[in-house]
Parts: structure tokens; sequence; C-alpha cells
């Protein structure tokens, strides 16, 4: 069932498919999984991400997946460039290249430049949520190491194992981002897992919370109320509380709603003080009220007046 | 598909080899996966080596693994033994339309072999799943048992989330008084209190992995009876006794 040994292409090493005969030229290692490895090629002068699998229907399955989420229109068309297999020491070996996404892993880059990138990172990949939900596949493995973020806080999702199809079981997953690990619902793929492992996400990504992702909690004690306790008394996670709350007990309808209450936040937090901000507006209607008020007793008086 | 998922700490010391009884489940059609659990103490070469051998002959893999990352092995070896057998009925299948003698999904083009797969992630989704756990109660396992606990619980999560039937059952060996195998949690696709789970461990309990395993098997036949379960007419287990008396086994008291 397991494979002894697997293919170690160096950098300079050419891989070439057995089907399509495409060429490409490894640069090196980017990372590995339980169930491969990705590398750095290039051919024809563009750089590229290939996948090694060590089992061709893992990698099918995987390819298959993509190839429905990305297909047609929408950010992710024209991510899948290549399927096919090379023969390493007499044995086939399948393969699959992507667009090469340069990039700081998410906690990398928010560690350097700083936690407000959040705002931004976040609706990105809330965007890119809500394209899949409506593919009607979900990411699943959604976690710190496979988000990517380029300059400017452009965040892409990578490492597509976990995406599952609506409705199914969650084929991948990570236990402090899992929903069913928190007591907070099932390991059924449904929208709303994702959004539960975004709010995780959020939380480690703002370092809020580390008590609760050490291993040994107990299981009685794991509960999406304990995330937020942590949240609410990390400062930084102070302007994400509304979000982080429905995140973390499926308080969205759909990533759709998340994305746009997530999007409408952001004005609120940056274009008014959190608290002068509501007194401001206490202020204004105080004002509001005490003017009709004296409006109407000048109407009243004036009639009377008349009569 | 039926598997059974031993988890223990030690080497039997009583009745059939483990071994022997492994390579019967698999021929009832019954997958045995091990995970040996290596907290306190040394599991022992002869330990180690019983735990691959009983996996070998159950057609299943083999880990060791501290107590911490028990919920995780289980959950992966379930899934990886659902694929594994999926992937060898895929496979017969495909030999018998094809006339050769082995094709490795390698050998389709890939758009043959996209829609092949997409019908193995189907039947791996839905088809019907039987798991038995399998668990050690002797005393050294004793520390292991909120660990193990966790690990029904988890698994018990993964299945209910599968389209297709699914259903656990939990038994311990050695059982309170004295049988060689006990039903904790009848087969079902909804967990009871897990907390109610090896509440009774027997301190003075010898390890009869093999007639366990024998138990587990005609379990799977249809003996729903939730009592304790005594080997009596296993095969090989009043010889299993008289190797235990000239002292075979009875060296590695765990």
């Amino acid at each position: 069932m397991t494979t002894s040994y697997k293919p170690e292409p160096v950098a300079g090493s050419v891989l070439t498919g057995k089907w399509k005969g495409r060429s490409y030229r490894v640069i090196g290692k980017l990372g590995e999984g339980a169930n491969g490895a990705v590398y750095l090629v290039v051919r024809e002068g563009r750089r590229y991400a290939l996948k090694i699998g060590l089992d061709p229907a893992d990698v099918q399955s995987e390819v298959n997946a993509l190839t429905a989420i990305t297909a047609g229109e929408g950010p992710l068309a024209g991510f899948l460039i290549d399927t096919d297999d090379f023969i390493w020491r007499r044995t086939s070996y399948s393969f699959y290249v992507m667009k090469y996404v340069e990039g700081k892993q998410s906690s990398q880059f928010l560690h350097k430049e700083g936690p407000e990138w959040l705002s931004v990172i976040g609706l990105k990949l809330l965007a890119q949520l809500t394209h899949l939900h409506a593919r009607g596949w979900v990411f699943g493995d959604l976690k710190t190491e496979n988000v990517l973020v380029s300059a400017f806080g452009d965040a892409h999702l990578v490492d597509f194992g976990g995406l599952s199809p609506i409705g199914r079981s969650v084929k991948q997953f990570t236990e402090i981002y899992d929903r069913s690990y928190w007591n907070a619902g099932t390991r059924t793929a449904d929208p709303g897992y994702d959004l539960f492992a975004f709010g995780v996400l959020c939380l480690r990504l703002l370092n809020a919370g580390e008590e609760c992702f050490r291993p040994g909690l107990l299981p009685q004690n794991r509960c999406p109320e304990l995330l937020l306790r942590a949240a609410e008394t990390a400062p930084a996670c102070r302007s994400y509380l509304p979000c982080l709350r429905r995140l973390l007990t499926g308080g969205y309808s759909s990533s759709r709603e998340a994305y746009e209450d997530w999007k409408a936040g952001i004005y609120t937090r940056y274009t008014r003080p959190h608290k002068s901000g509501s007194a401001l507006g206490f202020g204004f209607k105080t004002g509001l009220a005490v003017s009709a008020v004296l409006f109407l007793s000048v109407v009243y008086l004036y009639l009377r007046d008349l009569l | 598909m039926k598997q059974i998922i031993l988890i223990t700490d030690g080497c039997s010391n009583v009745g059939v080899s483990p071994v022997v009884a492994a390579a019967h489940a698999l021929s009832e059609g019954i997958t045995v996966n091990v995970v040996g659990v290596v907290d306190q103490g040394e599991i022992g070469e002869l330990g180690s080596e019983e735990i691959r051998e009983i996996a070998r002959a159950g057609g299943g893999l083999s880990r060791m693994v501290g107590a911490a990352n028990l919920s995780q092995t289980v959950q992966m070896m379930t899934r990886k033994t659902v694929s594994h057998t999926i992937r060898q009925v895929v496979g017969a299948e495909l030999k018998a339309i094809m006339g050769q003698e082995s094709v490795e999904l390698t050998d389709l083009p890939p758009d043959k072999r996209a829609r092949i797969v997409h019908v193995i992630d189907e039947m791996e989704e839905t088809a019907p799943l039987e798991v038995a756990l399998l668990v050690d109660a002797s005393a050294s396992m004793k520390p292991k048992l909120a660990a193990v606990r966790e690990a029904v619980r988890d698994l018990m999560k993964s299945l209910e989330a599968r389209s297709g039937q699914s259903r656990l059952a939990v038994l311990r060996f050695p059982g309170t008084g004295g049988e060689e195998a006990r039903v904790e949690q009848a087969w079902s696709n909804r967990l009871a209190k897990v907390g109610e789970l090896f509440y009774n461990i027997n301190m003075k309990g010898t390890t009869p992995t093999g007639p366990a395993i024998l138990r587990t098997v005609s379990y799977f036949a249809g003996e729903e009876r939730t009592d304790g379960l005594s080997a009596e007419g296993a095969p090989g287990s009043s010889a299993a006794r008289r190797q235990t008396k000239d002292g075979i086994w009875s060296d590695y008291v765990v």
C-alpha cells in the first residue's frame, strides 16, 4: 500500500510528460506534503509549480477537483496548466502543473508587514471561498500554511488536496481548524465548514488564543466559546470581533454574506475610531431628537396662538 | 467494507496467535489494521514485530504512535483502507475488462483515468462501511484510554460525515469477567456516551489478542449480543492454552 521510495528530482533535472511530451526543468522544491511534493519548474522561460504525487489516484482526484473549480470564467481560470505522468526508475508517477504563486506564507507575511493587512487578505480569501462554494466545492484544509500572500496582501489559496464536493465528507483537514474538533458542527463539506476554519485562521494570523491550540486540550473543553473568549481578550482581534463571532458560530448563511460583512467591517473599522465613533452617533441622534421636539413645540405654540 | 482497527501496547500472551487470527479475518473479507500506542515505556522489539505481522496477515496497515496522535492515525488508517479496498476492486474490474495481467492507473490515458477516479471517489464516499475498534484494555493501557475514547469519538464524527452507510462498534479485550473480548459499544451509526467506555479495567488482565480478533470476526458475522464474548469453540484456543502452560506465550506478560 505504500511506496518504499519516491522520486526526488534535483535542480536541473528535466521531467517529460509521457502522454503530451512537454518538458519541465526543475529549479527547486517548494514544499512537501503527506501525498507528494511541489517543485518550482521552468518551461519555455515561464515558471510554474509542479506537484508530483505518490499515488496516481490521489493526483487524479485532485486534478478532477481542480478541473471543476478552474473551468470557464472566474478567479481561478487558467490555474491548472497541465497534467501528465513521467517515468522515474521504470515507474510512472503522476504530476500536474499549476500557475506559480510567488509569495510568503500568510503568517510570515503578517508577522513582517503588520496585522492590519488581515483586512485585505481576509477579503481576498473570502472572495475565493465564495467562488469555490458557488461552484459546489469546499476548500477543506484552510490553514495559514495553505495561504500564500504576494505583494500588497494579494492572498491565494494553495494546496487543493482538501477540495470536497458540498454535501460529502471533508477530504483533508487539520485538527485545530476543524469545526468538528471544536464541537461546533459536523465534518460534512458545507460553506460553513470553510468559514469556521477561516475564523480560526484569523485567530492564528493575529496570534490570538495560543493556549487554545496546544495539544492536550481536553475534548470536553473544546468549544467555539473558548475561541471567542480568546478573541475577546486579544486587543488585535477587537475590530474583527463581530465577524469572528459569526464565523465561529455558524452565523453566516453563505460565504457571500461573510464577504459582504467583512467588507462593510473594513470601512467602519478604518473610517472612524471605535469609541468616539459610537459617542458621535449617540450625540447626533440625541441632537436630532431634541431639535425635533423643539420644532414640534414651536409648531404647537404657534398653532395655539393662531386659535 | 469491513475493517478491524486493533489498538494495543504490547504482546499477546494468551490463546491463538493473533497473526493467525488476522489471516483468518482477512479470509472473511475483513481488513485488520493495528496501532501500537507507545507513550509510557517501551513496546519492545517483540511487540512491534507482532504488530507489523498482524497487519501484514490482515492485509492492513500498522503504525506506532504516541497517545497524542492516536485520533489522527485511526482516522488516516480507516480512510486509507477504504481507498485501498475500493481501488483493489476497481483494479480487478479493469483487469477483467482490458484482459491484461496488471493494469496501473498510469497505463490509462488522462481522460479515461479522470472518469475512473471519479467513480473510485464516488465509491469511497458512498460504499457501506463497518469499522470495529478492538481495544487492548489490559492494565498497561489504562493511562492511554482517554486518548482511545477521543479516537473513538473522532472516528465516529468522520463516519457520520460520509454519505454511505457507516457503523462503528467498540470491543475490548479481555472482558471484565475474564472473557476474551467484550462489546463496549454495539454497532451504531451514532455515538452514545464515550465517557462510559472502558469503565472497568481488569488490573490482572491477560492480553488475549488472537482470540479477541476471532471474536470480533464472529461479531461481524452477526453475534449481536452485547454481553461478554467468550472464545470457546474458537479455532486453536485450546491448543493455545496448552502453549501458555508450555511457556511459549507466557514470557511476554504485559
